[in-house]
């Protein structure tokens, strides 16, 4: 026992004979035969055959089903990175694809949101697009998830939109948020809109203090 | 009072100082998109590279230098920043807090799933011109007493085929062996004293493999399987978000169940990925795959 010596490097890549045969079976199986075995499969082969399925032209439809119906993490990471993968091969379906995730944020549940959430990130100008319709949600949870979105958004109408929702917004949880939102992105075009905000929410003792900290934020900041 | 105008001054302010509130901006949002965290002892490092930055991009102030790497979309901003800020330096025994962590906490979970005289397999990727590979080597083979237990097998990766070649050759200057104390020097190098360069020794060389590897390549990281414990320090930080989700999502498959993944000290999976489950050591912090 000890360190292993090896004479040749052609050992390093040896994969164990299940392994190996797994993956080349899957490599001639129809989409059919995939999808069957995911519906049969424990959360490792569905997590194997979510992957197969990034290899079938046009499979968004069936990764966007299986999606909504898998409970494991794992598995759905695995969904997502697929649909990235198809989304980057087949661009004509990346809006298909943005409109059916971004649907799911109303139903799930915190760990899948956080999946859907970096998931459309990787998608800066796309999901863009989908950012005013978002805001304008008439779920409350639905404009905040959608400042989650803007968290880390490299998108140059982040801060207008940030604006916006201070400015129109009527929950004020959702402008608490995007008061922070702001203030973490140095958004400092906020300070001419934030001392008129406290005025629309005369009963929410926690705004006064959110603007007054990012005030002093923003001005001491920048 | 430097300038003698008030467009000057604020030039003169915002290019040769960063405040307290800036930098925690600035720290904070490179957390959030890079998974690095500089603390309070980095800041003149941070400093003097945004500095740089400012001016290289035409930027007057800082507010309008972080608004343009913000938002900028395609992020090119972001990457020049992240290559300025993190160090390009591979040595032996570099950050040998993770060695520990391995050898007191991963490979106490690993072995909890396998049986005496099995192989456990061990990746360094990227692994450069081989320093952390042979360091790893190194320090089970004086700090792991089970060594005699297992068969521990050491794989060095890299994109880069010429760094492997001098992997493989295991010539290294007086910089790299650095950490060394002259016990190990001697005993596992022989010293070129006229070119002050160090050969490793043949035992320690024939027991590092060196493989060429892509990991944003599907192909070929598809045969590198069934790895116990995985070191990928500071390489994810230069992927862009998707690429970065993929990458994970591929190291995740080169594990076994129950397998560990190290990062660089400063960075973090959790922006990342959910897929690993996150391991707290004594000395830092592993992702393991869990066993499902």
């Amino acid at each position: 026992m000890g360190l292993v010596r090896k004479k040749s490097n052609s050992q390093v890549t040896k994969m164990n004979v299940e392994t190996s045969k797994r993956e080349s079976a899957n490599s001639t199986m129809t989409l059919e035969q995939v999808l069957a075995d995911y519906r049969q499969g424990d959360a490792r082969c569905r997590r194997e055959k979510a992957k197969v399925l990034r290899e079938f032209s046009g499979a968004h439809h069936e990764l966007l089903a299986l999606l909504v119906a898998e409970n494991e993490s794992v598995v759905r990471d695995a969904l997502l990175n697929s649909l990235a993968s198809m989304a980057q091969k087949e661009p004509q379906n990346l809006q298909g694809i943005l409109v059916n995730v971004v649907d799911m944020l109303r139903h799930a549940e915190a760990s899948l949101r956080t999946q859907i959430i970096r998931f459309v990130t990787g998608f800066p100008e796309a999901i863009g697009e989908f950012i005013p319709l978002l805001l304008a949600d008439p779920n409350g949870n639905i404009r905040l998830y959608t400042l989650d979105i803007m968290q880390t958004l490299a998108h140059p109408k982040v801060p207008e939109w940030l604006k916006r929702v201070i400015e129109h917004e009527t929950e004020a949880n959702v402008v608490i948020s995007a008061i922070d939102r702001s203030v973490e992105a140095g958004c400092r075009d906020i300070l001419d809109v934030l001392p008129g905000v406290a005025a629309r929410f005369p009963d929410v003792e926690m705004m006064p203090f959110a603007i007054k900290i990012a005030t002093e934020r923003l001005e001491g900041a920048l | 009072m430097i300038a003698t105008t008030a467009t000057t001054e604020t030039v003169d302010y915002a290019t040769t100082r960063i405040s307290d509130a800036e930098y925690a901006l600035i720290r904070d949002y490179f957390y959030k998109r890079c998974g690095i965290y500089f603390d309070d002892s980095k800041r003149y490092f941070v400093d003097k590279r945004i500095l740089s930055r400012i001016r290289a991009t035409g930027q007057d102030t800082f507010r309008s230098y972080f608004s343009f790497l913000r938002f900028e979309q395609g992020n090119n901003e972001l990457q020049h920043l992240v290559n300025l800020l993190t160090v390009n330096e591979t040595y032996f025994m570099r950050e040998e807090y993770q060695m520990r962590a391995m050898v007191n906490g991963a490979l106490r979970d690993i072995v909890k799933q396998k049986k005496k005289g099995d192989l456990i397999r061990i990746w360094s990727l990227p692994c450069s011109t081989g320093e952390e590979p042979y360091s790893i080597a190194i320090y089970l083979m004086e700090n792991w007493p089970d060594l005699e237990h297992y068969d521990v097998e050491v794989v060095g990766s890299d994109i880069d085929t010429r760094v492997l070649e001098k992997a493989r050759k295991g010539c290294f200057s007086e910089r790299s062996v650095k950490n060394l104390n002259s016990t190990q020097k001697r005993r596992y190098f022989k010293h070129d004293a006229e070119n002050n360069k160090y050969q490793i020794c043949d035992d320690l060389r024939d027991s590092v493999l060196f493989k060429s590897v892509n990991l944003n390549d599907d192909l070929s990281m598809s045969s590198f399987r069934e790895f116990d414990l995985i070191y990928c320090r500071n390489l994810l930080i230069y992927f862009d978000d998707l690429s970065r989700q993929q990458a994970a999502e591929r190291i995740y498959d080169a594990l076994n169940p129950g397998g560990v993944l190290f990062l660089g000290h400063s960075e973090s999976m959790s922006r990342i990925s959910s897929l690993f489950k996150v391991r707290r050591y004594q000395d830092s912090t592993g992702y393991q795959k869990e066993i499902i």
